[in-house]
């Protein structure tokens, strides 16, 4: 029995890679079309796009396994957020947001004598109040989840630059990549724990499946909801306070945004179906892939091209491996 | 109107100036065969006029509309507003109006125009149903389960009102799962198969003689979907089912939810054996012998996710028994789930491992039974327990509550089948618009005064019929 | 950069995204790609900035429909995760708007072109165009029966299918209204936003604070068009609070004005009826 819950879930997963695989295609026609507008010869153009288009695309995230894996260990967080929303049913569309709070939290509590947990915990706790905000909203006002979180997100996003301008980074961001690696595997564990093998988890499932069985049921899907919204935003916010341990933080912008994080975690979170295993899987891959566009000749092929493959894989998957909520199945 | 084979049988013609009826074996069976009639690849076997449809717009263009049992009006929106939408009736509102009450009136009714669809009671929604194809003035109607939304008195007048459609020279097809509604027709096909014999329940004998009282309800009021309660009064007695009647749209979901626990009470309270329970929870409630089995509305209480055997603990998550310092013992619920099921007799084609969405109603119901009937409480809500359900499958249904209430326990049954209620109830409650209107010994009324009473057009507590708050 | 051009344009820009997106229905979640159809719109309104005024906002509006029409309209028809299509969308949008940008070279565009001439620069013609083809927007979607077998198509899908109404040309004129109405927001909402604003910002939001102004007017003419216009101002007052250099960091004001933009979201109501925006299972 068991077994058939698995082949559904790699079923899934299998979904994903082939609207990934789509997207890879639409972006190799594009990276030919533009060899070919440079070369005007189809041969020529074709080896262009593939040696110095498609093989860095495909091949140049791997170049070196740690970078790799610090670039890949946030956004695998992030998208983990992502999930665990989607799981009880909400949309988190404000996790680069908690992500940008968190970070910018983390920076400012940075190398001022401060143990390296200090910013982590700062980077959690700003993340969880983000969340927390949207879910407390949704509970309390009945405002849809997708709209507060996206709006909160812009809010955050400011907010996030807005205390780096008030409290300048410093010149050198102390790193603590084994503490990082430590801290991101015990967050997707609880996360994981909560899930699948608490109460808590279990109600949370429930509801993801249908919110008036899980008033049924005796749970109190308000707070249900403020609670799940602000662990999110606390997986969201680590992610943050993880990137810099780990040395990849950025300066917080709108960027993150539409080319960045926010949107690769959405993607990687779709893909995987909506289950925290599946951005498990695509978290890495979708990081994987945002560094090869980066690796690309940005001369003759922009790095943009990357990202439009990924969004063309999260526009399929929204079509056939992300799962249409259920419900309103009135008798 | 043709329909070849649709369940293999035989075929249906209707002719010009004819109603007609298809006797199909359950509510759901017949929904499906009306979802047929305009659906894409299902719809090959039914011609209109000579010719396939694809989409209830394609069958409109050809002349024929079909009302499913959802109805065609959209929830949101004023009755009036959409029949504007109709080509040939004026766009100016009082216009309209006018144009519309003029053609209710030739046929002798009237539908309350500047009302929210979604907040018609059944009779007056399926008679704007009505109204709207008559001015859509097509040559063929088909109406799917006209018996969800009309009480059977509403049922006599309605059919008089499709008789004077079809000598107008229009034709009627009426698909449905109550022979009461075939009987309105000149002519019907029975399509349903060896359910037949044995299709309506037998009267219940009366052997026990309700005891006390153990849940007693007093002046209710909460607001929810399914229609607002105003200070509902009502008692449940063991070794009695009480049955609750009301039209769709009257506040039956209301009613459960706010005995559940889920609808919160704006007013009221609710006494079990003595104890105060107005202000205690779902989990609360249920410990103490409320029980609840939520119907078709919520899935019959099953998740669509997960396997059967799960939805054994759903309303006992936080139990000591399947957690420990907050973590599930998912051996320990199986377990239970599995002896629950055995003991409730509950068993699925697919077993107790099937996933829950593979089940069909009656198993689903089977399920929430078992689980609710578990460890014997004092009182059983039923909401709508046998809808959509083919006749032997609701008969057996009836005999678990029935046996329960010999069990002395209390049940309390809401519904909207006038017949299940006056077969099996000790007593009955109307419930009309949020209100309880009367209260009937089954053996001394009709189905025709019961109807009445749903509909609105009688009520007991005051002198005059027809009046309005 | 005067405050008040400047709220000009954010009110023009808040006020035809949000009847835009009115024109969506309230299965509104796709309308969440508004902000990508406002940049694409934008970036191609901007483009032609050197031709006349019309022209250059019809094509941001013709520019936004194309988007709608071939992404919107099938995210509006189909089987899909509305949200999740609808981000897809604004990533997409997004990362085609950087890439035509770095093709032709970069974006350059002014205000002047689309000034009026009663009031040199402040007055742009996005003032009479905004309040102009909101008026329209509104009595075509609220006082005809087009308008009216839009809306219902759009609150009740299922019903709108048994009713027998157009409902997939229906939703294809929507998703082109909408995009029109996307396109000439986002070319004002970039006029705005001003020179040194990037395209991978997007368009900075302003697509969530028309929804945001939408939500709490409950979808009111009236109260919207008061709502784009409060957001609008503190908008506007949150650039030049940040070119007076206050003091405080200059991120702090935009910040602000969407704090109040989510304090104003529970305006909306609890939204209890059947198939509104709010969840119903």
């Amino acid at each position: 029995m068991r077994n058939k819950g698995a082949a559904e879930a790699l079923k899934k997963c299998l979904k994903g890679f082939l609207c990934l695989l789509f997207g890879l295609l639409c972006a190799f026609l594009a990276l030919f079309f533009l060899a070919w507008a440079n070369a005007r010869n189809g041969e020529a153009a074709l080896r262009s796009a593939l040696d110095e288009g498609v093989k860095p695309l495909l091949l140049g995230g791997g170049a070196d396994a740690l970078s790799f894996l610090k670039a890949a260990l946030p956004l695998t967080l992030l998208s983990l957020s992502v999930a665990l929303a989607w799981q009880g049913g909400l949309y988190q569309l404000g996790a680069v947001g908690q992500y940008a709070l968190g970070m910018a939290a983390a920076l400012a509590l940075n190398g001022r004598g401060l143990p390296w947990y200090a910013g982590l915990l700062a980077a959690l706790a700003m993340g969880a109040l983000a969340g927390a905000a949207s879910g407390w909203m949704k509970a309390r006002f009945c405002v849809h989840e997708a709209l507060s979180s996206a709006l909160l997100c812009f809010l955050s996003l400011y907010a996030a630059r807005a205390l780096c301008q008030a409290a300048p980074i410093p010149e050198t961001v102390r790193e603590y990549p084994a503490a990082a690696f430590v801290a991101g595997g015990a967050l997707t564990a609880l996360c994981f724990v909560c899930l699948y093998a608490a109460v808590w988890g279990r109600a949370v499932r429930l509801m993801g499946d249908c919110r008036a069985l899980a008033a049924y049921a005796g749970e109190d899907t308000g707070r249900l909801t403020a609670l799940l919204m602000s662990f999110s935003g606390l997986l969201a916010g680590g992610a943050g306070g993880i990137a810099v341990l780990l040395g990849a933080a950025e300066e917080p912008s709108l960027a993150l945004l539409f080319s960045g994080p926010g949107i690769q975690s959405l993607t990687a979170a779709a893909l995987g179906g909506g289950y925290p295993g599946g951005a498990l899987v695509f978290g890495p891959v979708t990081a994987w892939l945002a560094r090869g566009a980066k690796a690309m000749d940005s001369a003759l092929f922009p790095g943009e091209i990357g990202e439009a493959a990924l969004t063309v894989g999260l526009y399929l998957a929204a079509f056939f491996a992300f799962p249409r909520r259920k419900g309103g199945e009135k008798a | 109107m043709e329909w070849d084979g649709i369940t293999g049988a035989l075929p249906v013609r209707v002719k010009q100036g004819e109603v007609f009826a298809v006797l199909a074996e359950s509510g759901e069976a017949a929904d499906r065969m009306a979802e047929a009639l305009t659906e894409k690849n299902a719809g090959k076997n039914a011609r209109f006029f000579g010719r396939v449809c694809s989409s209830s717009r394609d069958a409109l263009k050809q002349g024929v509309a079909v009302v499913p049992r959802a109805g065609c009006l959209a929830d949101d929106f004023s009755v009036l507003e959409q029949l504007r939408l109709i080509p040939g009736v004026p766009w100016t509102k009082k216009k309209a109006r006018a144009y519309t009450e003029a053609v209710a009136e030739a046929y002798g009714f009237s539908v309350p125009l500047s009302e929210r669809a979604g907040s018609l009671p059944g009779g007056e929604r399926f008679r704007a149903e009505l109204l709207r194809v008559l001015l859509l003035d097509v040559k063929a109607a088909v109406f799917s389960s006209p018996e969800a939304w009309l009480t059977p008195f509403e049922m006599e007048e309605t059919g008089a009102m499709l008789k004077k459609m079809a000598r107008e020279g229009k034709s009627v097809l009426l698909i449905t799962a109550s022979p009461a509604v075939a009987d309105l027709a000149h002519g019907y096909a029975d399509l349903r198969g060896r359910e037949k014999e044995n299709a309506s329940l037998s009267p219940v004998i009366r052997e026990l003689a309700p005891g006390s009282v153990v849940l007693e309800a007093r002046d209710l009021t909460a607001a929810g979907k399914g229609g607002d309660l105003r200070s509902v009064s009502l008692e449940a007695r063991t070794g009695e089912i009480t049955a609750v009647l009301g039209s769709a749209g009257s506040g039956l979901e209301t009613l459960a939810g706010a005995l559940t626990g889920v609808t919160p009470l704006i007013r009221g309270r609710l006494r079990l054996n003595g104890r105060e329970l107005k202000n205690a929870g779902v989990g609360e409630r249920m410990r103490a012998g409320l029980r609840c089995a939520p119907g078709p509305a919520l899935n019959f209480g099953i998740p669509r996710g997960g396997r059967a055997v799960y939805g054994m603990t759903l309303r006992r998550m936080r139990d000591k028994a399947f957690q420990e310092s907050g973590f599930v013992k998912w051996s320990a619920a199986r377990r239970f789930g599995e002896e629950a099921m055995q003991r409730g007799r509950a068993k699925p084609a697919g077993g107790a491992f099937a996933p829950a969405e593979t089940l069909s109603a009656y198993e689903k119901q089977c399920c929430c039974l078992a689980r609710e009937l578990d460890g014997n409480p004092e009182v059983l809500t039923a909401l709508r327990p046998t809808e959509g359900m083919k006749p032997g499958e609701a008969r057996d249904i009836w005999n678990r509550l029935l046996s329960f209430r010999d069990s002395r326990r209390a049940v309390l049954v809401l519904t909207r089948d006038v017949r299940e209620a006056l077969a099996v109830a000790g007593r009955i409650l109307v419930l009309c618009r949020g209100e309880i209107t009367g209260s009937f010994d089954p053996a001394l009324t009709t189905e025709k005064e019961l109807s009445l009473f749903m509909a609105g057009t009688l009520r007991q507590d005051r002198e005059e019929p027809f009046d309005e708050e | 950069m005067s405050f008040a051009s400047s709220a000009v344009l954010y009110t023009a820009a808040l006020i035809l995204g949000a009847v835009g997106a009115g024109f969506l229905g309230p299965g509104w979640e796709t309308a969440l790609s508004l902000e990508g159809v406002m940049l694409l719109g934008g970036l191609a309104g901007a483009l032609a900035s050197h031709l006349p005024a019309a022209l250059s906002l019809l094509t941001a509006g013709c520019a936004g429909m194309v988007y709608a029409l071939i992404f919107v309209f099938p995210a509006c028809r189909l089987r899909n995760d509305r949200v999740v299509s609808a981000a897809a969308l604004c990533g997409l949008a997004s990362t085609l708007a950087m890439l035509i940008a770095r093709q032709l070279g970069g974006v350059s565009y002014t205000r002047k072109a689309y000034a009026l001439l009663l009031g040199g620069e402040n007055v742009t013609v996005f003032l009479p165009v905004g309040l102009g083809l909101a008026l329209g927007g509104w009595i075509l979607l609220g006082h005809t029966p087009w308008g009216l077998r839009l809306r219902l198509c759009a609150r009740d899908e299922a019903a709108a299918g048994r009713w027998g109404l157009p409902l997939g040309r229906a939703r294809l004129a929507g998703a082109a209204l909408f995009g029109f109405f996307a396109g000439i927001a986002g070319l004002a909402a970039l006029i705005a936003l001003g020179g040194g604003w990037q395209l991978k910002w997007g368009v900075g939001g302003l697509g969530l604070l028309s929804l945001a102004a939408l939500r709490a007017g409950k979808r009111k003419p009236l109260p919207v068009l008061l709502f784009a216009l409060l957001l609008g101002l503190a908008r506007a007052g949150a650039d030049w609070a940040a070119q007076m250099d206050l003091g405080a960091p200059e991120a702090l004001w935009p910040a602000l004005c969407f704090l109040l933009a989510a304090l104003l979201l529970p305006l909306g109501g609890h939204g209890k009826s059947r198939g509104s925006d709010e969840e119903n299972n």
